[in-house]
């Protein structure tokens, strides 16, 4: 799966939080608020530019025609941890991404709060938890996760290739710390076979568990 | 990274038991594991106790599980709200026994950053019925094991889990008492109660209409509809209500993609807030209009 960048990497970009607010942002979507839970199934997708950890710009307008999913995480909170450990986000994102989905994590985590990390951070967790994203999303300033109301980690969105939301909600049905995720009933695998298959979406809005999303305050 | 998994290890290990008898403070299991600082589990202090002292053979008596916490610190309701996660209980019980589903005191809106949260602070007691066969004998003594889970959150959030034992008498009347019996009935009468209402639907919103004829309602209270399915208000929005007659209609906005019951009923807690006071009432609305709004 290779990543659709609109700018090549600079350092100068990465290096700067306060240029990177700047530049990169949710493009034309409405103002969310605490009134708002994000988009609605069956509409489009926000669009967005957001800075990966390795400093590319990601448009999401590049990868209309694919499949994107969208993982909310943080890697210190424990039931994002949960799927690590077990392994089992790692093989869901290895599945997806081997089927041409395109798969980011996103870090919404602002300065200072759990879960926070740089870009080079990032790239160690993802290296050291064996982890196959496309692209790890560096979202600081929570533009991105308030655009679409994530507010759980983990919290998972899934795009159709026409840029419509088809999937918003849980991992899976075991809202809890313990248990074997492969056990579980894992609604972004029911939801990305239903979609390869070229199938309608049966379960298309869950209810997240985890802990909420770390905010700017 | 190491640290991290450590932490969540030392989480999830927190494998306790409360002798009965004692309100005590929980112990962890694995002590040996550094933890960080905001992970000196069990965050949260559980205990799971009853109102008797005896167990009447065939007489159904309540228990709860009693969560204390620390200031700054909250759990969850059945429905958790924007994040977390609900308490829950797996019972471990003698042959025979069985034990209804938790009894939910009115949950509190807690709001930490963007995100809304329906829950508890401080202490909550969630209540069980248990029944007790009808051929025990007296003079021997029950065990009662109950496998709890929570997630207690502030800035951050820790699942904890707890095996709580509670050994209980069998022999009397039922009726003597246990030496917390005051605080527990306290709470228990604190539970909310039930409320006629019915909820009609639109594309928006919701109403909730509740018949408060008869019900002890403050005429200023303001009202706040938590409904406990996921998917039928939006946890965040603000809700506006007005009040005709002995009918006050809570109105609250759904969520995007929301979806309704299959069984055409919403169960919830509406509480009537003032500034001095508070009451709470459970409601268990049919879907008057769900043909017709869907």
């Amino acid at each position: 799966m290779n990543r659709r960048t609109f700018d090549a990497r600079t350092g100068a970009i990465s290096a700067c939080l306060g240029l990177f607010a700047a530049v990169v942002g949710v493009v034309a979507s409405p103002p969310s608020s605490a009134d708002d839970s994000g988009p609605a199934i069956g509409m489009p997708a926000p669009p967005f530019l957001a800075m990966a950890s390795d400093g590319d710009v990601i448009d999401s307008s590049a990868y209309r025609g694919e499949i994107v999913v969208l993982e909310w995480t943080n890697h210190e909170c424990p039931y994002t941890q949960k799927h690590y450990d077990a392994g089992a986000m790692q093989a869901l994102q290895k599945d997806a991404t081997e089927n041409d989905v395109a798969w980011f994590s996103v870090i919404s985590s602002a300065p200072g709060e759990q879960g926070f990390v740089d870009g080079d951070q990032a790239d160690e967790l993802t290296e050291s938890r064996g982890a196959e994203p496309t692209a790890v999303i560096l979202d600081p300033a929570g533009a991105l996760g308030r655009s679409y109301g994530a507010t759980t980690t983990p919290h998972m969105f899934i795009i159709d290739a026409e840029g419509t939301l088809v999937y918003k909600g849980a991992i899976d049905d075991n809202p809890s710390s313990r248990g074997d995720p492969a056990q579980a009933r894992n609604y972004v695998r029911e939801a990305l076979t239903q979609l390869e298959n070229g199938e309608k979406v049966t379960t298309a809005s869950t209810q997240p568990y985890g802990c909420s999303v770390k905010y700017d305050k | 990274m190491l640290k991290d998994r450590r932490l969540f290890v030392g989480a999830r290990r927190v494998a306790l038991v409360i002798v009965a008898g004692f309100l005590a403070i929980v112990l962890p299991a694995h002590a040996e594991v550094k933890q960080p600082v905001f992970d000196q589990s069990p965050i949260a202090r559980a205990a799971l106790v009853s109102n008797v002292a005896t167990i009447k053979p065939g007489t159904p008596f309540r228990v709860a599980l009693r969560l204390v916490m620390p200031a700054g610190w909250h759990t969850y309701w059945r429905n958790p709200g924007e994040s977390g996660a609900p308490t829950t209980v797996r019972w471990l019980l003698p042959d025979g026994f069985t034990a209804g589903q938790i009894v939910w005191p009115a949950p509190e809106r807690i709001v930490f950053h963007d995100v809304v949260n329906f829950g508890y602070h401080d202490e909550v007691w969630l209540f069980v019925d248990i029944v007790p066969p009808n051929d025990l004998r007296p003079g021997t003594d029950v065990r009662l094991m109950a496998d709890a889970e929570w997630a207690v959150c502030r800035d951050v959030c820790v699942p904890e889990v707890a095996t709580l034992t509670l050994w209980m008498d069998v022999g009397g009347d039922g009726s003597a008492t246990a030496p917390w019996a005051a605080a527990f009935d306290a709470e228990a009468r604190s539970l909310p109660a039930a409320a006629p209402a019915t909820l009609s639907v639109d594309e928006g919103h919701v109403t909730l209409d509740v018949d408060v004829s008869g019900l002890d309602v403050p005429v200023d209270g303001e009202p706040f509809f938590f409904a406990a399915p996921f998917g039928v208000i939006e946890p965040g929005a603000s809700q506006r209500w007005s009040r005709s007659g002995d009918t006050v209609s809570v109105i609250a906005k759904r969520p995007a993609s929301g979806t309704l019951p299959s069984d055409g009923r919403v169960a919830g807690v509406v509480v009537f807030q003032t500034e001095a006071d508070r009451q709470a009432f459970a409601v268990d609305a049919p879907i008057e209009n769900k043909g017709s709004a869907l």
